[in-house]
C-alpha cells in the first residue's frame, strides 16, 4: 500500500477506536432488548473520568482503567433499574444524561484547575495501528459471542421476547446486566480513548455529543458488530480529516464542527430508507417496559 | 430475602405530590453529598443556597420560561413524540429575531466621524460604536410593538420548521425523535455559531473583534417588570400567559387535543377511527417547536440583546432551558396544571446552580471553575433520576419478603 494512504488510515486510528468501541458497546447493550439514551452522558463522563485519573495516576492506562470501571458501574445500574422495575427506559436514559453531564464537571475542572498538564497516549504509528488491530478485534470477538455462545443467544433472546426468553430459562436481569457491564465498559474504553488518544486536551464539555454521534454510528449499522466497522471508519474519516476539508475549501470552522452532526443524521435516514434497516431490524423489545405481574426482584 | 413488585389496585394516595417532593429532597441530598465528595463543597453551604433561591425574585424570569417551555414539550410528550430538541429549536428562534431586531425592524449602519453629532440625538437612532474612525448607529425602521411581534412571529416560525424536520423524520421515515432532536440541537448550535460569527457578525468595533452580532436597538428590548430583584419582562409574562391558556384550550377542550392525547395512550385507535397518525405527531413536534422558538426571541430580546458564539457546549446562550425543561413536564405527571408547580421547582434549582457557582470562589479552590450549568446539570439529573424510580410507587407496590427464591 502507498505509505501516504497507510499514514491517513494509521492518523484515523484514535477516532476510528473511539466512535467504533462507543457504538460497539451501544450496540452490544441494545441488544438485550435496553433502550440505552445515557449513552452521551456517559461517555462524557467517561471522558473526564479517563483525563482525571490519567493526571492523578500519571499513566493514561489508569485513566482507561476508571473510565470503564466507572462506565461499567453505570452499565449495571441503567441494566438492572430497567429490568428490575416498570419504568420507562427513556427517563432512565436521559436522567443519567444529566447526571452525567453535570458530574463530567465535577470531576474534570477541579483536576484541571490545580494540574493543567495532561497525560496522554504516545501519537505514533505503532500505537495508531494497534489501536485500530485490537478496536477491530474486540468487535470480532462480540460478533463471535453474539452469534456463536449460549450468553450471545440469551442476549439476543432478552431483547427479542424477554418474556419468552425466560420461560424458556434464560434469567433476563443477570443476561441483561452482563450486556451492560460490557457494553458499558466498551464505551468507558471509547471515552478514554477520545481524551487520550484523539483529543488528547479536556476542558468542561469536552466529548458532549459525540456519544450521540456513536449512537448514530450503531443506529446506522443496524447495531451489528461488523457492519459497525464501516459505518465508524467513515464517521472517523470524516472527523479526523473535516479540518483538511476546512483548510483545503475555506469552510467557517462552525460548519466543519457540524459536519459530523449532519452526517450522523444522514447516517440514519439512509438506513430507513435503504432496505438495510430491515435486514438489519432492531430488536422487537427495545425499550419496551419488561413487567410480569406479581414478580420478585 | 426478596422482592415483590404488584401493580397496585388504586394508584398511591396522594403520590402526586409525596413522590415529586420526596424525590426532590432526595435529589438534592445526593447531589450534595456528589458536589462535597468531587469538588469540596459543603453541603450546609448547598442547603442554604437553595433555600434563598427558592425565595428569590430572581426565579422569577425562569419560572416564567420554563413554563412556557413545559408547556410546549407537554404539549409533545402528552402525544408521546418525544421532544428532546427544544434547545435547537430556542436557538433557531433566537437566530430568526435577532435577524428581525438586527437587520428588519432596525439596522446597523456605519457614519462618518463628523456626523456623530447629528445623529445623537435624532430620534429612532441608537449609537452602538463611537469609535473615532467608524462609528457605529443602529436605526429603528418599524414601530417598537411591531418589531417585537415581527421578531415573536419569526421565531415561532423558525422554531417549528425545525422541529417540523425531526417530525417528518419520524412519521414518514420512522427515525427515533428522540436521537435526532438531540443530534440537531448540536447542528442548531454549530449553525448558531456560524451566523453570528459570519453573516449576521455586527459592525461595531466590539462585534468585529468577539465575531458576535451588534446590539439590539433599545427600542426594541422589551420592557422590564418594575419589580425589585427580577429581569423579567411584561413581554415575556404575556407570552406565558397566552400560551398557557392556548395549550389548556387546545389540549382540554379541542378534537386535536384529545386526538394528541390518544396519540399518547393508543395510536392503534387512532388509526383505527381512520385519522392520520402521521399528520398527529408532525403537528405535536411542530407545535412544540413553536413554542420553544418563542422563547428563543424572548430570551434575545429581553436579556440578551446581542447574540454571542458559544464557546462551550455546556452553557449555550438558552442556559440549557431547553434539556431542563424536561423535568418540568416529567415532574407535572404530564399534566398542565402541574406545569407553573414544577417549573417553580427547577427554577429553584436552576438559580441554585448559578448562586452556587458564583459563592464557590470562596469556599472550595478545587470547585471554583466549575459552571453553574453543571451544577445544574447534577442538581436536575439526580432528581430526575430519582423521581424516575420513585415514581414507580405510584402505581405499584413493593414489598420485601423473607424467604429463598
Amino acid at each position: 500500500m502507498e505509505p501516504a494512504v497507510l499514514a491517513l488510515i494509521l492518523g484515523a486510528g484514535p477516532a476510528f477506536a473511539t466512535y467504533y468501541l462507543t457504538a460497539l458497546g451501544h450496540g452490544l447493550f441494545e441488544k438485550s432488548g435496553v433502550l440505552n439514551l445515557a449513552i452521551d452522558g456517559v461517555f462524557t463522563l467517561g471522558v473526564a473520568v479517563a483525563y482525571a485519573a490519567a493526571v492523578l495516576g500519571y499513566n493514561p492506562n489508569v485513566g482507561s482503567l476508571v473510565a470503564i470501571i466507572v462506565a461499567a458501574l453505570f452499565g449495571l445500574l441503567i441494566a438492572f433499574l430497567s429490568t428490575k422495575l416498570p419504568i420507562s427506559h427513556g427517563a432512565i436514559g436521559l436522567s443519567i444524561m444529566f447526571v452525567g453531564y453535570g458530574m463530567a464537571s465535577l470531576v474534570g475542572v477541579p483536576i484541571r484547575s490545580q494540574t493543567p498538564v495532561m497525560v496522554t497516549y504516545p501519537m505514533s504509528a505503532s500505537f495508531y495501528a494497534g489501536l485500530l488491530v485490537i478496536s477491530v478485534l474486540i468487535g470480532i470477538a462480540v460478533h463471535l459471542m453474539l452469534t456463536k455462545t449460549k450468553l450471545g443467544a440469551a442476549i439476543r433472546a432478552a431483547g427479542e421476547n424477554p418474556h419468552a426468553a425466560s420461560a424458556l430459562g434464560v434469567n433476563v436481569l443477570k443476561v441483561r446486566l452482563i450486556a451492560g457491564g460490557i457494553g458499558y465498559a466498551l464505551i468507558g474504553l471509547g471515552s478514554a480513548l477520545y481524551v487520550l488518544a484523539y483529543t488528547q486536551s479536556w476542558a468542561e464539555g469536552v466529548g458532549m455529543g459525540h456519544g450521540w454521534i456513536a449512537f448514530a454510528v450503531s443506529l446506522s449499522a443496524g447495531r451489528h458488530p461488523i457492519a459497525t466497522i464501516i459505518a465508524a471508519a467513515i464517521f472517523a474519516g470524516l472527523l479526523n480529516y473535516r479540518y483538511v476539508l476546512q483548510g483545503y475549501f475555506g469552510i467557517s470552522p462552525h460548519i466543519t464542527n457540524m459536519i459530523p452532526y449532519i452526517a450522523a443524521l444522514a447516517a440514519m435516514v439512509i438506513f430507513m430508507v435503504t432496505p438495510l434497516h430491515r435486514k438489519l431490524a432492531p430488536p422487537r423489545a427495545l425499550g419496551k417496559i419488561y413487567f410480569k405481574e406479581e414478580r420478585t426482584v | 430475602m426478596r422482592l415483590v413488585v404488584t401493580r397496585r389496585i388504586k394508584p398511591l394516595r396522594f403520590g402526586g405530590i409525596i413522590i415529586p417532593l420526596l424525590s426532590i429532597i432526595i435529589g438534592i441530598v445526593i447531589a450534595s453529598i456528589a458536589l462535597l465528595v468531587l469538588a469540596r463543597v459543603p453541603p450546609t453551604l448547598v442547603y442554604t443556597i437553595i433555600a434563598q433561591s427558592f425565595v428569590s425574585p430572581q426565579l422569577l424570569r425562569p419560572f416564567v420560561l420554563l413554563t412556557i417551555l413545559g408547556v410546549a414539550l407537554i404539549i409533545s410528550f402528552s402525544a408521546a413524540v418525544w421532544n428532546i430538541g427544544a434547545e435547537g429549536q430556542i436557538i433557531w428562534g433566537m437566530i430568526a429575531a435577532g435577524y428581525i431586531g438586527l437587520f428588519v425592524a432596525a439596522h446597523s449602519m456605519y457614519i462618518k466621524p463628523s456626523e456623530l453629532p447629528t445623529y445623537e440625538n435624532m430620534p429612532g437612532v441608537m449609537i452602538l460604536d463611537r469609535s473615532p474612525i467608524h462609528p457605529v448607529v443602529s436605526v429603528l425602521n418599524v414601530s417598537p410593538a411591531v418589531g417585537g411581534a415581527l421578531m415573536i412571529l419569526a421565531a415561532l416560525v423558525f422554531g417549528a420548521i425545525w422541529a417540523f424536520i425531526a417530525g417528518t423524520l419520524r412519521a414518514v421515515l420512522e427515525i427515533d425523535e428522540v436521537a435526532s432532536t438531540l443530534i440537531m440541537n448540536y447542528i442548531a448550535y454549530y449553525s448558531f455559531n456560524y451566523l453570528v460569527t459570519g453573516p449576521m457578525r455586527g459592525l461595531s468595533v466590539q462585534a468585529r473583534n468577539f465575531g458576535r452580532t451588534d446590539a439590539l436597538h433599545e427600542a426594541l428590548r422589551f420592557q422590564r417588570l418594575p419589580i425589585a430583584g427580577t429581569t423579567v419582562t411584561w413581554q415575556e409574562v404575556a407570552t406565558m400567559v397566552v400560551v398557557f391558556v392556548l395549550a389548556w384550550v387546545l389540549l382540554k377542550y379541542t378534537t386535536y387535543g384529545l386526538r394528541l392525547r390518544i396519540l399518547g395512550s393508543n395510536p392503534n385507535a387512532l388509526r383505527a377511527a381512520g385519522v392520520s397518525v402521521r399528520k398527529y405527531i408532525i403537528a405535536a413536534l411542530t407545535i412544540s417547536g413553536a413554542i420553544a422558538g418563542v422563547v428563543g426571541a424572548l430570551i434575545f430580546a429581553a436579556n440578551l440583546f446581542a447574540l454571542n458564539k458559544i464557546d462551550n457546549v455546556v452553557s449555550p446562550p438558552t442556559q440549557s432551558m431547553g434539556y431542563t425543561a424536561i423535568l418540568v413536564s416529567w415532574l407535572a405527571m404530564l399534566d398542565l396544571k402541574g406545569i407553573p408547580i414544577s417549573a417553580y421547582i427547577v427554577a429553584g434549582l436552576m438559580q441554585t446552580g448559578n448562586s452556587l457557582q458564583a459563592a464557590l470562589g470562596s469556599v472550595s479552590t478545587a470547585g471554583a471553575m466549575i459552571s453553574g450549568a453543571a451544577i445544574t446539570h447534577v442538581l436536575v439529573g439526580f432528581v430526575l433520576l430519582t423521581y424516575t424510580v420513585l415514581r414507580v410507587f405510584t402505581e405499584y407496590s413493593i414489598k420485601v419478603v423473607r424467604g429463598g427464591r
